[in-house]
């Protein structure tokens, strides 16, 4: 997976490209320990995403809890695949998708 | 007996039979020297050639042979063989002298593949004397050495070269001194550097090999555990069927096939009271004593939960602040649980973030009952859950599944998916349900090929038989 970090307005935008699976969960959550103290917000673009299984959305989660905030955290970008697998496991309900 | 005697005396085994091969290499290149001798490359007396070759190659060829034909498992063996092997070397050197100094070094390398120090010592030993002895013999018949002799010109002939030796004798200049410190001594340094190497890396191999094995049966007491923890786990889940003789209004089967490692996967159903079936369909987030010790405890709270009456929804709300509270390691399960009530066929569900359950209903075909869910339990404190009602009828049947089934994957990085499963589903609709699950788990086999699966495969089925009000209604 690649994940490529831009940031912009205070808002760090994460594009991830690939499968976010056990294997490479744990370089994203390295990507997430690493925000600037001037950051407000986290936006995940998931256009390249193509699967998700559940050791990502443990990660999701985290983040979720992180940014107390429900708009702080946003996911962008979400294809019918990865959308069905956040409807499925009821992440739709604690997570800000555009 | 010592643990670590049968590796060392596997080690020695394999170690022979490298000692062996190099016999035989080394017995090849006296062939290549004798060769080269014969055709005059090297300047070397044929003759001296001819004896010393011929008893080198009689020392290197007969041990080979013998390690080949019979690989003989006495300790002495390698003693026998390292012997050898260094008088082989030391008949070559008496006619060769100089040309012959790497060669000293090889019995100690070849002897550290024992991995013994002591072994490795005594080959020093050996090489030490072959030397001295071979030094004594090559003064008198080897090639020219600058280091014994002046000049080249009086070495030619036996009796000439006794004759000269005794001459300069007793001139006063004492052959045998001179070559003992120009010839003899710079060699003794040299293979002693060689020894204290080759013992200094046997004793560290030594030691890894000890370490190596003490590693290995820590593993194994680990994998010991690690299976009796799987057999709790899997006894954990009920398994004798048919599961209540007492109802035979209805049928229940469900099976777990777990992957390679523990994984966090369980089924469970257990009767709330004398009317009502509760069956639960659950997956844990990850792998391994983490998932399996999450499983236990959310099957636990789940049951409890249940059975002091509370509906589905409050089942899962419950338990989901239970799970939350002390989470650390921010696991989290998803969740089917249903309530079956045997008199009316009446099934209340409630979904958290599991797999939609596929229902059949009496003469139509598997489809999937794409339910209200909810978040996954241990996620977040305080989330709502939501369950839904639905009827059951004599003869539909209900079938709830772990992703382990929909993510089977084949070579081909390919997801087996619900539409295969619902068409597997179908084509055994009409047999008894162990047959059933069987079917689908064929299909997903068949499928799978020899792809590695990482993800139990758990599943589990509920027929109707007959519906008591409904009987009474009919009457």
């Amino acid at each position: 997976m690649i994940i490529t970090k831009s940031v912009d307005n205070n808002i760090l935008t994460l594009a991830l490209n690939g499968r976010l699976d056990t294997s490479t969960a744990p370089e994203l959550e390295v990507a997430l320990k690493e925000i600037p103290a001037d950051v407000t917000g986290v936006v995940f673009d998931f256009s390249n995403l193509v699967y998700m299984s559940s050791a990502g959305l443990r990660v999701l989660l985290m983040t979720r809890k992180q940014w107390k905030a429900p708009e702080a955290m946003v996911l962008t970008n979400v294809s019918e695949v990865i959308m069905e697998i956040l409807e499925i496991t009821g992440f739709v309900d604690i997570l800000t998708i555009e | 007996m010592d643990v670590y005697t049968q590796v060392f005396s596997e080690n020695e085994r394999e170690a022979n039979g490298y000692t062996a091969s190099c016999l035989l290499w080394s017995a090849i290149v006296v062939v290549l020297t004798w060769i080269l001798t014969y055709l005059k490359v090297f300047v070397t007396d044929i003759s001296i050639m001819s004896i010393s070759g011929t008893l080198a190659l009689i020392f290197l060829l007969v041990p080979w042979a013998i390690q080949r034909l019979r690989a003989p498992q006495q300790a002495y063996w390698k003693y026998v063989m390292i012997l050898a092997f260094t008088f082989g070397i030391a008949v070559l050197s008496s006619a060769l002298s100089m040309h012959l100094i790497p060669a000293w070094a090889c019995p100690i390398l070849v002897a550290c593949h024992y991995y013994s120090p002591r072994f490795t010592r005594h080959a020093f030993f050996f090489v030490h004397v072959a030397m001295l002895l071979s030094f004594l013999i090559s003064i008198h018949v080897g090639v020219w050495d600058s280091n014994l002799f002046m000049s080249a010109d009086q070495v030619t002939g036996l009796a000439t070269r006794f004759d000269y030796i005794q001459e300069l004798m007793t001139g006063g200049l004492n052959v045998y001194q001179r070559g003992l410190i120009l010839f003899y001594l710079p060699r003794a340094a040299i293979i002693s550097v060689v020894y204290l190497t080759s013992t200094a890396l046997s004793r560290r191999t030594n030691h890894l090999i000890q370490r190596n094995k003490d590693i290995e049966r820590e593993h194994q007491a680990l994998e010991t555990e690690l299976n009796v923890a799987t057999n709790i786990q899997a006894s954990m889940l009920p398994s004798i069927f048919p599961a209540f003789p007492a109802h035979p209004e209805f049928d229940i089967y469900a099976s777990m096939t777990p992957a390679k490692e523990v994984g966090g996967d369980f089924y469970d159903f257990f009767l709330v009271d004398d009317d009502h079936l509760a069956m639960v369909m659950a997956d844990v987030s990850g792998k391994g004593v983490p998932a399996a010790l999450f499983m236990v405890i959310s099957k636990t709270l789940i049951k409890n939960a249940t059975q002091q009456g509370l509906s589905p929804k409050a089942v899962l709300e419950k338990v989901n602040n239970q799970l939350c509270e002390g989470n650390d390691a921010q696991m989290f399960v998803t969740v089917w649980l249903g309530i079956y009530e045997i008199s009316t066929g009446k099934l209340v569900g409630a979904n958290a973030g599991h797999e939609y359950p596929a229902i059949q209903h009496v003469g139509g075909d598997f489809e999937l009952y794409r339910d209200k869910h909810g978040m996954v339990l241990a996620g977040m404190e305080n989330l709502r859950y939501r369950e839904y009602e639905l009827y059951l009828n004599q003869g539909d049947t209900l079938y709830v599944y772990t992703d382990g089934v929909p993510e089977a994957t084949n070579g081909e990085k390919t997801l087996y998916g619900t539409q295969r499963m619902l068409d597997a589903l179908n084509r055994c609709k009409d047999l008894e349900l162990s047959a059933l699950l069987q079917g689908v788990q064929a299909d997903v086999d068949t499928f799978v090929g020899e792809a590695p699966q990482f993800d139990d495969l758990t599943m589990l089925a509920l027929r109707i038989k007959s519906i008591a009000s409904l009987a009474t209604d009919t009457q």
